[in-house]
């Protein structure tokens, strides 16, 4: 047995969601400030909620990634300086960047530590040592890459290696897709991808059958049955994609791979029967049809998802526990998705199995009773007390 | 303006010097993209391009995960590039390799993301010496070429007419389609978006992948004295994607030749890269904070009784306060709060990042408004 555990790094698309990636057991989170990432439409963090997430996460043990994975334009660099110093003042622990002129000014002008974006696309051993003399401690592989191949690149390069082992997919070879540039003037490498791989596409060529397919869609990775191979060849970050999805992804999928982590630490292997049940549990959250992509070999047609662009998912997120009052007797929840009084919901706590609370009696803030909560409002439902401030709330679909 | 075309077997080099052509690129199936000459025609155009005076350059320009790159490696060395003047490179790994080998490169930055000054610098300083041209991004727009070309002191090269790549993939996503009917290792086929306007881009899938193009190709050949003076040195014509019989027209009358075109054509970026400018309508930034005195988000509004503040900020005195709201549609709202309640009711004095108060309902206000603290 190894006594290498890789970092579990999250995605962190807002401060409620570092909190509960972090709480959920994530060692490691990234996160976009207001300029220089790929996810323009997002919420993304300012600067005073950069600051917090930073301390947030540091006081519970895990650090924070930023990224400025932006492929800049000479102008892009404006104001740049300030916000590394920003970074460098509240101690992020390290940035996320894909372009050589980028990396070249934070050397220059910054003590952060420099990761490689897996918007670079680095995938040989040649290639890695390119960026290291850039001055670039860590490579965020390009998707193609395989586990086999992280490992030689690791150990060739010298350099720290991170994959991504869960979440949605580019189809292209990442930073080398500008479809978005062309068809909706709107640079996907600066962040303003408009998804065109998820269009259907018609063929209707003289000299072949008419199709019509989503030919660039791909679907989700899943990485779950590979993390011996992970731990085995020594990747020393695991990550999870996802900053616009929601605050139910970034909780299970945290606590999904944190538990099978932690039962490695103790047990040395993942041959547990919890294995079927980490499966079913990601399979509870909104994802494409999963596959391993090119983890372990080149991927192939069937991680092709030819279906119009929809999500699976067998629980729906309800909400976030706000505030448990066990005088008053109630949790405070604030509503994500609409559910009824007795309705069965289940709560997902930090470790440990989930449970189920009935929904018995649900009363507005001010007490009114009401038989059905509206998302976006905050209600109190009795009281629990196994729940904690933060956990998650599902239910089960109808089938 | 010196000129670039692509080296077929059925070019006449005669004529090709006639047009003043400076460069010629040989385009294997193995390293190119979208290369179709086999070894045995590589072999023969080296032998044939061994007297002429032009300038031979052996395009590698594939992105390569690493059991691909030790192969392309090993048939790299196992071929006699001796009459081959500069390698073009895509990938930085294979960068890294050809100068690591003392070849003179030419970085390939045409269809790539890497856009600035700085990035071509470290490439520079990287290449020892050794990067002898650097071939521009067409997404780069004339003022950028200007700021980049005056800093640069390698030669500049930009394509002039051709294809322009969108996507590139090492996976084949077309032939599953036709369920493997067709053996060939080249498959083209035109592809229509559902999203409307956007029909007819071409696609091709050969051994290294699957690329889609833009319906429209990249024509800037009538701007050629601007480049000129830009201080681009070399343009390029990709006529692997056209007849050559065009050559002649297209380097000596581009306004015309234009007429004779397979495809439409577009400038792209040349003018202004404004791809950039649509980024502050991807979000309402009446509900983005300011910093300054934020106190929290709006997350209940319970009509008669009380508005529920998400604190996402310290509150020390939460007594007589004075609070500005900015609702979602930018209305702004001035209260006095005098009681401050948490969820159970009780009146609540202080408190920090993820505590939820309550305060007296405000008219007006909807959740998602930002909370102001003004003393
Ligand atoms: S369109 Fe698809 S493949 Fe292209 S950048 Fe966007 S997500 Fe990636």
């Amino acid at each position: 047995m190894s006594n290498f555990t890789p970092e579990l790094l999250a995605p962190a698309g807002s401060l409620d969601k570092l909190i509960i990636a972090v709480l959920y057991g994530a060692n490691a989170v990234y996160l976009g400030g207001q300029k220089y990432g790929l996810r323009q439409a997002a919420e993304n963090f300012t600067d005073q909620e950069l600051e917090e997430g930073v301390s947030f996460a540091h006081a519970n043990g895990a650090k924070v990634f930023v990224v400025l994975n932006s492929f800049f334009h000479d102008k892009d660099f404006d104001s740049l300086n300030i916000f590394l110093k920003k970074l460098d003042d509240y101690g992020v622990d390290a940035v996320i960047v894909s372009d050589p002129g980028v990396i070249k000014y934070i050397s220059e002008n910054s003590q952060l530590e420099i990761h490689l974006s897996t918007q670079a696309s680095c995938l040989n051993v040649e290639a890695a040592k390119l960026w290291k003399k850039l001055g670039v401690t860590r490579v965020v592989l390009g998707r193609e890459t395989s586990i086999k191949d992280a490992a030689l690149i690791k150990k060739e390069a010298g350099l720290e290696v991170e994959m991504f082992i869960h979440g949605s997919m580019c189809m292209a070879y990442s930073g080398h897709c500008v479809i978005s540039n062309y068809t909706q003037g709107r640079d996907s490498n600066r962040g303003g991808c408009a998804h065109s791989c998820r269009f259907e596409y018609s063929f209707d060529d003289k000299d072949l059958e008419s199709k019509k397919s989503y030919f660039m869609s791909s679907k989700d990775l899943e990485g779950i049955r590979l993390l011996q191979d992970f731990v085995d060849f020594e990747i020393d970050s695991l990550k999870v994609e996802g900053r616009m999805k929601s605050h139910l992804y970034a909780g299970t999928i945290s606590k999904v791979y944190r538990e099978a982590l932690d039962y490695y630490d103790e047990n040395g292997d993942f041959h547990s029967d919890n294995m079927k049940h980490w499966e079913s549990e990601l399979r509870k959250i909104t994802h494409r049809a999963y596959t391993q992509a090119s983890l372990v070999e080149p991927a192939s047609d069937d991680s092709i998802y030819d279906e119009r662009e929809h999500e699976d998912s067998l629980y729906t997120s309800i909400g976030t526990i706000r505030d448990v009052n066990k005088d008053a007797g109630f949790l405070l929840v604030e509503v994500k998705s609409f559910f009824n009084t007795g309705d069965t919901l289940e709560v997902l706590p930090f470790k440990g199995e989930p449970f189920e609370i009935v929904a018995s009696n649900i009363t507005s803030v001010s007490g009114k009773e009401l038989t059905k909560t509206k998302p976006g409002t905050l209600v109190k439902i009795p009281y629990s007390p196994f729940a904690t401030r933060w956990n998650l709330l599902r239910k089960r679909n109808l089938q | 303006m010196k000129s670039v075309i692509y080296y077929e077997p059925d070019l006449d080099i005669q004529e090709v010097l006639k047009l003043g052509v400076s460069d010629i690129i040989l385009s294997t199936t193995f390293f190119s993209r979208f290369g179709k000459l086999s070894r045995k025609q590589l072999n023969e155009a080296l032998a044939l391009l061994n007297d002429v005076e032009i300038n031979v350059i052996f395009e590698w320009d594939l992105l390569l995960t690493n059991e691909d790159f030790k192969r392309c490696c090993l048939e790299f060395e196992s071929l006699d590039l001796d009459r081959v003047d500069f390698f073009r490179a895509l990938d930085p790994g294979v960068f890294s390799y050809l100068v690591s080998r003392n070849h003179k490169v030419h970085l390939l930055l045409d269809s790539g993301p890497f856009h600035n000054l700085q990035a071509i610098q470290s490439f520079l300083e990287l290449g020892e010496g050794l990067v002898k041209r650097i071939v521009l991004s067409i997404e780069l727009d004339q003022e950028e070429l200007s700021v980049i070309c005056d800093e640069l002191d390698v030669e500049i090269e930009y394509l002039g007419y051709g294809q322009i790549l969108l996507f590139y993939t090492p996976r084949s996503l077309v032939k599953p389609l036709y369920d493997a009917e067709s053996t060939d290792n080249w498959l083209e086929v035109t592809a229509n978006s559902e999203e409307s306007p956007h029909k007819g881009f071409p696609v091709i899938e050969n051994i290294h992948g699957t690329f889609m193009f833009n319906p429209k190709d990249h024509y800037v050949l009538e701007h050629v004295s601007s480049l000129d003076s830009l201080g681009v040195s070399h343009i390029k014509l990709d006529n692997r994607f056209f007849k050559n019989s065009l050559l002649a027209s297209l380097l000596c009358e581009p306004e015309q030749a234009k007429n004779d075109l397979p495809r439409k054509t577009i400038r792209g970026f040349f003018h202004k890269n404004k791809s950039d400018a649509l980024f502050k309508k991807l979000k309402n930034h009446r509900i983005l904070r300011r910093d300054k005195n934020y106190i929290g988000q709006v997350i209940e509004v319970e009509k008669g009784e009380c508005v529920g503040i998400y604190l996402r900020n310290t509150l020390e005195h939460a007594k007589d306060m004075n609070l500005t709201l900015i609702t979602p549609e930018g209305k702004e709202k001035s209260v006095v709060v005098n009681d401050v309640r948490d969820a159970n009711g009780s009146l609540f004095k202080s408190g920090k990042y993820g505590d939820i108060i309550f305060i007296p309902h405000v008219g007006g206000v909807s959740v998602k408004t930002n909370v102001y603290y003004d003393g």
